[in-house]
């Protein structure tokens, strides 16, 4: 893949001395590249036409991010109708250069551009402090909820920041989800068990018509058998599976490809889920992709939570289709379902989390995130 | 939003040469039904005249059936994505009442769903219900299934009832 495209480039001068402002000076031509005052970012919040969000992925922004890094999983808000892996997130910016027809972020994002924050060594500090408070709990911190995690590294380079962060803190588990096969930035740097890197994965046939701008599913597993050799724990989400025409087949070959290419050991977790979406996100769909999409002539319904799902039987039938491939190929390979509902975990596996040996542990839940004051000065 | 789509959907009314008698009943519709600008979003979507001219025309039927304020934004949904999957005329079947229209109109929609639908129907339909219950089969969001009504007046009858939902649930199982 080549270096993200962007047709301008805004520095916000409180991060115009930072590594990635100088990584982006380096990078880009000086052409596209305009410092500008802090409340620049105020005159470009609001709500998005579909034209604008289409901009919003070739505008970039470096700023700083004010609020507190370190949340949990926005699942974990939907406790009592969703079960929660307990996973948490460190947002190091906004928006995705790649575009996914499916993507939440249509509905999510309020900020006209993509941003990337530049002060991730106040984002590193709060995690200290949660980390000195909780050495001993097995939190998950993942960095792809609302930007992938590897697609614009090669401009921040924070994989490398948070790679070392995490090597001493071998209880907690540190996260990279992308779609994208950028690793090379990184590669040099010896892999441990708790430094997970994992990519959403979806048959050719899907990748080709609903991932625009992804790297190909071969060029994913090439990245993910770089990471491997170098002692990454890697990870793989089925997530969202699309119905489709032939989707038995693409399915059972995408898992036959995994699980012939890796190892359970290799592969620490497999998460599942099928396609769901915002309401409100239709319209934003249906304008920028038409209905030739498999994902917008989708059947949803309306279901717990308020998300639009595939029918409940269909949905259980997919996933437990997915589970039992796997776990036909092999007994080992751990998978969970995300952002599932305990009904179609147990008309599906007739089990709830809790009751599976290999990933209850996932489930227990740990104690809450609170806000933590950084110390600037300490 | 700064585009008026209500202005919008009237223009491409006027533009309509098969719908030149339709505009003002067009217009008398966004008043009286209180239509806003926002309900109208899914009309971004179109890109070809032939787009408005069926909405258009959607427009008129649901007019013409007397659909609600709720009907009507449920309806414009659900023609948009028609409209855009490439139906025609024959959206315009069954127009007879506006629930006999959303029906077809949903049949359009949601072919697969009806279908599994109308499967798991048949197969409940079967079940050894408790002597005396109602069974009503419906679908809620994105679960369909049956709801159950029982009438108990004493133990005797609850033993009865649940003895029935046994021989249910052994069937649901075998099948």
């Amino acid at each position: 893949m080549a270096l993200p495209e962007f047709k301008k480039i805004y520095i916000d001068q409180v991060s115009n001395d930072s590594d990635v402002a100088a990584n982006v000076r380096r990078l880009y031509p000086k052409e596209i590249i305009e410092i500008v005052p802090s409340d620049f970012i105020n005159k470009h919040r609001g709500s998005m036409t579909a034209d604008e969000f289409n901009l919003s992925k070739k505008t970039l922004l470096l700023t700083e991010f004010k609020g507190q890094f370190f949340k949990r999983c926005p699942g974990a808000t939907q406790k009592k109708t969703l079960t929660c892996c307990n996973y948490h997130v460190l947002n190091l910016g906004s928006q995705c250069n790649m575009n996914c027809s499916y993507c939440y972020l249509q509905s999510y994002l309020n900020t006209k551009m993509s941003l990337i924050y530049t002060n991730i060594d106040h984002a590193l500090a709060e995690l200290k402090l949660m980390m000195t408070e909780f050495p001993n709990h097995p939190f998950r911190v993942g960095t792809g909820e609302v930007i992938d995690s590897l697609s614009l590294d090669e401009i921040t380079l924070y994989s490398r920041k948070l790679i070392e962060f995490f090597k001493p803190q071998t209880n907690w588990t540190l996260e990279f989800k992308t779609k994208s096969d950028k690793v090379d930035q990184f590669i040099d740097l010896k892999g441990q068990k708790n430094i997970v890197v994992s990519w959403s994965i979806n048959p050719t046939y899907v990748i080709n018509k609903e991932e625009h701008g992804t790297a190909r599913l071969h060029e994913r597993i090439s990245a993910a058998k770089k990471c491997r050799d170098q002692g990454y724990q890697l990870a793989f989400h089925i997530d969202p599976m699309i119905y489709h025409e032939g989707w038995k087949n693409n399915y059972s070959e995408l898992i036959d490809e995994i699980t012939s290419t890796f190892t359970p050991e290799e592969v620490g977790i497999i998460s599942i889920g099928t396609l769901r979406y915002q309401p409100e996100q239709r319209h934003m769909m249906r304008e920028r992709f038409g209905l030739d999409s498999l994902v917008t002539q989708a059947e949803m319904f309306p279901s717990e939570g308020n998300k639009l799902r595939y029918d409940a039987h269909l949905r259980a039938e997919m996933l437990q289709f997915v589970y039992r491939r796997l776990k036909s190929k092999n007994e080992k390979w751990n998978a969970f379902f995300c952002m599932e509902t305990p009904e179609t975990w147990i008309s599906s596996l007739e089990k709830i989390p809790m009751q599976i040996p290999e990933i209850k542990d996932m489930f227990k839940p740990l104690p809450v995130v609170r806000q933590v004051e950084v110390n600037e000065g300490k | 939003m700064s585009l008026d789509l209500a202005q919008l959907l009237l223009e491409k009314a006027a533009d309509s040469n098969s719908l030149i008698n339709g505009t003002s009943a067009i217009a008398d519709w966004l008043m009286s039904k209180k239509i806003k600008s926002s309900d109208l979003n899914p009309v971004l979507s179109f890109k070809t005249d032939l787009h408005w001219k069926l909405f258009n025309k959607s427009i008129l039927t649901l007019i013409e059936v007397k659909a609600s304020y709720s009907e009507s934004i449920k309806t414009i949904d659900l023609i948009t994505d028609l409209i855009l999957m490439g139906h025609s005329e024959n959206l315009f079947e069954n127009t007879s009442s506006f629930q006999n229209w959303a029906d077809h109109l949903y049949q359009l929609r949601y072919p697969a769903t009806v279908k599994r639908d109308q499967d798991l129907k048949q197969k409940f339909e079967t079940l050894p219900w408790p002597y005396g219950s109602k069974t009503k089969f419906e679908r809620r969001g994105d679960r369909s299934g049956v709801e159950l009504k029982v009438f108990i007046t004493s133990e005797a009858d609850l033993i009865k009832v649940m003895s029935s939902l046994e021989r249910v649930q052994q069937q649901m199982k075998d099948s």
